[in-house]
């Protein structure tokens, strides 16, 4: 397969405002509630942050999909009740069902007039083709894809964003990622994507 | 696009406009003579126009709607639907603005590059710049072998491949003399050609199969697209289908960029290492019976004579005001 090499300047945002803070949030050093930069999400509280920041690498993404594409980019928990009232997160008391896709692929074309598709089943040699046609997608992996050199426990379960491609790996904006390591252009080669990647998404285009 | 009441177009004078002083006259005319006789032939009240005999001022008592068979200068630039709008006459296609920035490649590609969207690299022939000048900035930026075309025209007229600076110079020394005021250097693509069609139908945007061709010419050259013997054309494209779903997504995204209405053609460049790249679009793309729009059409399911009747509706979907 010929893979066009793709790299789109696509503007990076963690799921948490401090992102320089991501190690010690994961590792529950600190408690997001302690994010000296909470008010910045819009979140009426710290808790009420502090519950929806670990939750909300799909809307961190869809962030930095907004700026890319120069929309106005909300804040993180003002977009999340949005996407809640739009049935893309489903909230049972502590018990959040989400992201899910299709009702956020709805909501993202309607909102923005973006051409969001909703893909079940998104095999990884795909990728490269759609990211070189200017479009964005947000794969599900699971969470450990930020020292991929590990194998994960299982697939899926977190959201990251596929801003480019080559022959040998995939650039992902990772909103869990490590700073200065894994968050900006994290390049995770083909291989170890397929040990992290659950084979669906949600593409993204202007 | 906007929810319409779209009149019943068998009681309407449906002029087919074509012709005009572009240099792409012939293939006006025949856009013209083949979409007229398919309206004529569908029981339509038909008469085709040559505006070249006829300016748009002239048209009010004569027709109800204007289809438009032009193609490039005032034609295709934004200049006739201007004076459509000035006259109140409804026309098809897209509006002065949406026209005007997909005949200017350099401003369209200005667009494109700030859209992200792929388009191969460009600089413009400006005569106040020295020869010498634009050969540098040729030489340093693109390299070669390199496409020289009209900025402003369409159809592959007056374009040409420079595989060397010693023909670029002669070519474009040669500018000063066409008829096409400013010239462009872009690099040079080799691959494969291949098209996408949009057109409105039944008040949704329907984007078309991809159509490719193979030339046995040099390049997809004026010669090429009017004499079928100089090309192989697959319609739907044999190209995989992530390459043929990447451009019809492009096509997409090209149309709201512009601000189209009604239809466009995409231009690309699949190239062999798996890029896909925008060329050029048309806002007024060809309408004879054998053209690329009419091929895809019908690869689509949208037999000829049915595609100029959605063409033909285009002029009242429009919104009230459009650029």
């Amino acid at each position: 397969m010929s893979v066009p090499t793709t790299r789109h300047r696509v503007p990076y945002y963690s799921q948490w405002e401090s992102r320089d803070l991501v190690p010690d949030f994961i590792t529950g050093r600190l408690d997001a509630a302690d994010d000296p930069l909470w008010q910045k999400s819009g979140a009426d509280s710290p808790q009420e942050y502090a519950f929806w920041a670990p939750r909300m690498c799909g809307v961190a993404c869809l962030r930095m999909a907004l700026d890319f594409w120069r929309h106005p980019v909300p804040s993180s928990v003002p977009l999340v009740r949005e996407l809640c009232e739009a049935g893309a997160y489903l909230r049972d008391g502590d018990t959040v069902k989400g992201l899910i896709y299709q009702p956020f692929a709805e909501h993202v074309s309607a909102r923005w007039g973006l051409e969001a598709q909703s893909v079940p089943e998104l095999p990884a040699t795909r990728i490269p083709e759609i990211i070189a046609s200017g479009r964005l997608v947000l794969l599900s992996v699971h969470k450990t894809v930020r020292t991929p050199d590990v194998d994960p426990p299982s697939r899926g379960g977190h959201l990251v964003l596929a801003v480019g491609a080559n022959e040998e790996s995939v650039m992902l904006h990772n909103p869990s990622g490590l700073p200065g390591a894994s968050q900006e252009f994290a390049s995770v080669p083909w291989p170890r994507l397929d040990r992290f990647y659950a084979g669906r998404g949600v593409i993204l285009g202007a | 696009m906007t929810p319409t009441t779209v009149p019943d177009i068998a009681t309407l004078r449906i002029g087919v406009l074509c012709g005009g002083d572009s240099p792409e006259r012939p293939g006006s005319i025949a856009s013209g003579e083949h979409a007229a006789k398919a309206l004529a032939d569908a029981g339509l009240t038909t008469e085709l126009i040559d505006i070249a005999e006829t300016p748009p001022s002239a048209l009010a008592d004569r027709i109800d709607v204007a289809l438009l068979g032009l193609h490039g200068l005032h034609g295709e630039d934004g200049k006739v639907q201007g004076a459509l709008e000035v006259a109140g006459m409804p026309y098809t296609g897209s509006g002065v603005l949406a026209s005007a920035l997909g005949m200017h490649k350099p401003t369209f590609k200005n667009l494109l590059t700030f859209a992200h969207i792929d388009t191969p690299h460009w600089t413009v022939i400006d005569p106040n710049i020295s020869t010498e000048s634009t050969l540098s900035v040729v030489r340093n930026t693109l390299g070669y072998p390199v496409f020289v075309k009209p900025s402003s025209g369409g159809g592959s007229l007056a374009a040409g491949i420079a595989h060397d600076e010693a023909t670029l110079r002669r070519m474009i020394e040669a500018t000063i003399h066409d008829p096409y005021s400013e010239y462009m250097v872009e690099e040079y693509i080799p691959g494969i050609p291949c098209t996408v069609g949009l057109i409105e139908a039944n008040g949704r945007l329907v984007t078309l199969p991809v159509h490719d061709v193979e030339s046995k010419n040099a390049f997809y050259d004026y010669e090429a697209k009017h004499n079928p013997d100089l090309r192989i054309e697959h319609c739907p494209s044999i190209l995989p289908a992530t390459a043929t779903e990447s451009m019809q997504y492009i096509a997409r995204r090209v149309f709201r960029m512009i601000g189209a209405h009604g239809v466009l053609r995409v231009d690309f460049m699949a190239g062999a290492n798996g890029r896909v790249t925008v060329l050029e679009c048309n806002t007024l793309p060809g309408l004879s019976q054998r053209g690329n729009l009419a091929t895809m059409a019908k690869a689509g399911g949208i037999p000829y004579p049915v595609l100029m009747q959605h063409i033909v509706k285009t002029a009242f979907t429009k919104p009230a005001y459009l650029p």
